[in-house]
C-alpha cells in the first residue's frame, strides 16, 4: 500500500505542531497546514511538507488541497486542529468576535472537511480527525463561546460520522483538557480585551485564576498527538478520545451530577476567597474598565 | 400598558410569535397576566395575538437594529424587561456534506447569534432590576443528533452550551436562565422541514435521504411523539413563573428517550440504533408498525 497521507490544520505550533511530528514518526506524508508558510517551513521536521491553509477562506482551502492531491495523489487522513479560545462573559463578547470563533472553529473545520469528503468517497475510505475539547461536553462560566463552538463540533461530528460511515469514512473526536500550547495565553487575552462590564469583573478574575491553575500542571500537546496518531492508524478509529485523564474525570462528573450540583461545583471553584488564600490584595492585574 | 404604576405587572417578550411555540406562548403569557410583547419579522401576522391584547412589535433575530428599536420601545415604557421568550428559529435541514457554507452561517444567525445578542440587549435591564427570566427554547436535539440534520443539531447544541455558561454568568444577579427541550412539536415547522431536504438525484446519498423521508413522514402522519405547541407553552410559562426555575425543561417522550438512551449507550451503540432506523428502504413492502 501506497504510504498513507495526512493534512493537518493549525500546524504552525501547539497540538498540531506535535500531531504532524506524531504522524511523520508514525510513517505518514505529512501535510502541515499553516496561516502563514515561510515562517513555519524551517521549523518543519523530515516528512512534513508545510501548505498554506487559511480555515476561512475558500481559495485557501481549495489550493491546499490541490496542492496535496498533486504532490500525493490522495487524502488519508484530515486532522481538524486549526481553533482558538474566545473567552469573555455572554453579555460583554460582541457578536462579531463569536462569530469569528465560529467562523475558525466550526466553519473552518467545515470547510476543510467538505473539500476532502469527495476524494475520500472516492478513494473508498479516509478518517476526519477532529480536535474538539472537553468543552464540546462541559460548558463552564466565561468561555460560553468556546464551548458553543465545541459544542457545535460535537453534533456535527456525530451526524456525519453516520453520513459517511457507508463510504468508508470515519470521524473520530478527539476530547482534550487543558493541554499547555498558549491557548490559555490567547484565550485570558480576550477575556480581558472583552470585559468591558464592571459587575462581571470579580467573577471573571477568579476564573482568570482558575484557568492559569489548571494549565499551570497541564501537560505538553504530545499527548494529544499520542491520542491523534492512535486514531489514525488504529483498525478501526475510536469515535471519542478524551484526554488525559483530568478530561476523562469531568466528563463523567458531567455526566454524573445536575446541572445545580454542576453549578455548585464550578461555583466552588470560582469563589474569590479560594483561590486568593484571604489575600484579595493579590488579586492579579485586570483592566479595570468601567462598565 | 399605561396602567398604574403601584402595580406593575410584568413584562415578556417574546420572539418568532407568528406561529406554533411561539404564537402559543404569547397566548399563555397574556392568560396569566403579563404584558406580553408578541414579535416576529412580519408583525403583520400577529393580528390574532394583538386582537387579544397583545403588542406587536417587529423583531428579526439577523437584523440587530431591529432589535435594538424593540428593546428600546418596551424598556421606554416599562423600565425593564421580566421575561425575554427566545423561541425564533429554525432547522436548516441536509447533509453535512452538502449543507452550503452560506446554510451553516444562516443556521446559526438565527438560532445562536441572534438569539445572544437579543439577551444581551435585554441583560443590563434586567441586572439593574435585578432579576428576570431568560427561556431559550432549545431542543431535545440539544443532546442527540440524527443524521440529515446536522448543522440544526450542531445550532441546538452550541445553544445549551451558550445556556450553561451564561446561567452561572448571571444568576448573582438575581437572573435566571431556563432551557426549553421540547420534543418534535406540531407545526408548520415540521412538514417544512422535511420538504427542505433536497438532494441531487445522483447525490451518492440518495439512499439514505429517500430513508430519512420515509422515516419523518411516517413519524408525521401518525403524529405519534409530537407535542402541542399548547403544552410547551404552559411549561414556559411555569417557568417564568416558578421560584426557583429549573435550568432544563425536557419535554415528551421523544425528548426525554432519546436523551437517556444517548446518555447511557456508547456511541456505537447509539450508532447501530440509528443505523436501523435509517435503513434505506430495499423494497417498498411495509412494515411492522404499518401493519399495526
Amino acid at each position: 500500500m501506497a504510504e498513507q497521507v495526512a493534512l493537518i490544520t493549525g500546524a504552525s505550533g501547539g497540538i498540531g505542531k506535535a500531531a504532524a511530528e506524531g504522524l511523520a514518526r508514525g510513517g505518514f506524508q505529512v501535510f502541515a497546514g499553516v496561516r502563514r508558510t515561510g515562517y513555519s517551513d524551517a521549523r518543519q521536521g523530515a516528512g512534513i511538507t508545510p501548505v498554506a491553509l487559511d480555515v476561512t477562506s475558500d481559495e485557501a482551502v481549495t489550493a491546499a488541497i490541490q496542492t496535496v492531491l498533486e504532490q500525493a495523489g490522495r487524502i488519508d487522513v484530515l486532522v481538524n486542529n486549526a481553533g482558538y479560545g474566545q473567552y469573555g462573559s455572554a453579555e460583554d463578547v460582541a457578536l462579531a468576535d463569536a462569530q469569528r470563533q465560529f467562523d475558525v472553529n466550526v466553519f473552518g473545520l467545515m470547510r476543510v472537511t467538505r473539500a476532502v469528503l469527495p476524494t475520500m468517497r472516492h478513494q473508498g475510505a479516509g478518517r476526519l480527525i477532529m480536535i474538539s475539547s472537553v468543552a464540546g461536553r462541559v460548558s463552564t462560566p466565561f468561555a460560553g463561546w468556546y464551548s458553543a463552538s465545541k459544542h457545535a463540533v460535537e453534533a456535527l461530528s456525530d451526524a456525519l460520522r453516520l453520513e459517511v460511515a457507508p463510504f468508508g469514512v470515519q470521524v473520530t473526536v478527539v476530547q482534550p483538557a487543558a493541554i499547555k500550547t498558549g491557548f490559555d495565553d490567547v484565550a485570558l487575552d480576550e477575556l480581558e480585551r472583552t470585559t468591558s462590564t464592571e459587575a462581571y469583573l470579580p467573577m471573571t478574575r477568579a476564573f482568570r485564576r482558575l484557568v492559569e491553575g489548571s494549565y499551570a500542571r497541564a501537560p505538553g500537546p504530545e499527548v494529544v498527538a499520542a491520542a491523534v496518531v492512535r486514531a489514525a492508524t488504529a483498525r478501526r478509529a475510536p469515535i471519542r478520545v478524551a484526554v488525559p485523564g483530568e478530561a476523562r474525570l469531568m466528563l463523567l462528573l458531567k455526566r454524573l451530577l445536575s446541572d445545580r450540583l454542576f453549578d455548585a461545583l464550578i461555583g466552588a471553584g470560582l469563589r474569590p476567597s479560594r483561590a486568593a488564600a484571604g489575600k484579595p490584595g493579590d488579586l492579579p492585574r485586570h483592566s479595570g474598565r468601567q462598565a | 400598558m399605561n396602567s398604574s404604576d403601584t402595580s406593575r405587572r410584568p413584562v415578556a417578550l417574546i420572539t418568532g410569535a407568528s406561529s406554533g411555540i411561539g404564537q402559543a406562548t404569547a397566548q399563555a403569557l397574556l392568560d396569566a397576566g403579563y404584558v406580553t410583547y408578541a414579535t416576529a419579522r412580519r408583525p403583520e401576522t400577529l393580528g390574532e395575538l394583538t386582537a387579544r391584547g397583545a403588542h406587536a412589535l417587529r423583531l428579526d433575530t439577523t437584523d440587530e437594529d431591529s432589535m435594538i428599536a424593540a428593546v428600546r420601545a418596551v424598556e421606554a415604557d416599562h423600565g425593564h424587561i421580566d421575561v425575554l421568550v427566545n423561541n425564533a428559529g429554525y432547522g436548516e435541514m441536509g447533509l453535512v456534506e452538502e449543507v452550503t457554507l452560506d446554510g451553516w452561517r444562516r443556521q446559526f444567525e438565527t438560532n445562536v447569534f441572534g438569539l445572544v445578542r437579543l439577551t444581551q440587549l435585554v441583560l443590563p435591564g434586567m441586572r439593574r432590576a435585578g432579576s428576570g427570566r431568560i427561556i431559550n427554547v432549545g431542543s431535545g436535539g440539544g443532546e442527540f443528533t440524527f443524521p440529515l440534520a446536522g448543522a440544526y443539531h450542531a445550532s441546538k447544541y452550541a445553544l445549551e452550551a451558550v445556556s450553561d455558561a451564561l446561567r452561572f454568568e448571571v444568576r448573582p444577579f438575581g437572573v435566571e436562565v431556563v432551557l426549553i427541550q421540547p420534543s418534535p412539536v406540531r407545526t408548520p415547522l415540521a412538514t417544512t422541514t422535511v420538504d427542505a431536504i433536497r438532494t441531487a438525484p445522483d447525490s451518492p446519498y440518495a439512499g439514505l435521504v429517500a430513508a430519512f423521508r420515509q422515516l419523518s413522514e411516517r413519524n408525521i402522519a401518525s403524529g405519534r411523539g409530537f407535542l402541542s405547541a399548547e403544552s410547551v407553552a404552559r411549561v414556559i410559562v411555569e417557568a417564568a413563573q416558578a421560584r426557583r426555575p429549573r435550568p432544563r425543561y425536557k419535554l415528551g417522550a421523544v425528548a426525554q428517550t432519546l436523551s437517556l438512551l444517548r446518555h447511557l449507550l456508547s456511541d456505537r451503540s447509539w450508532d447501530a440504533l440509528l443505523g436501523r432506523m435509517y435503513r434505506p428502504a430495499a423494497s417498498p413492502a411495509p412494515d411492522r408498525r404499518a401493519r399495526a
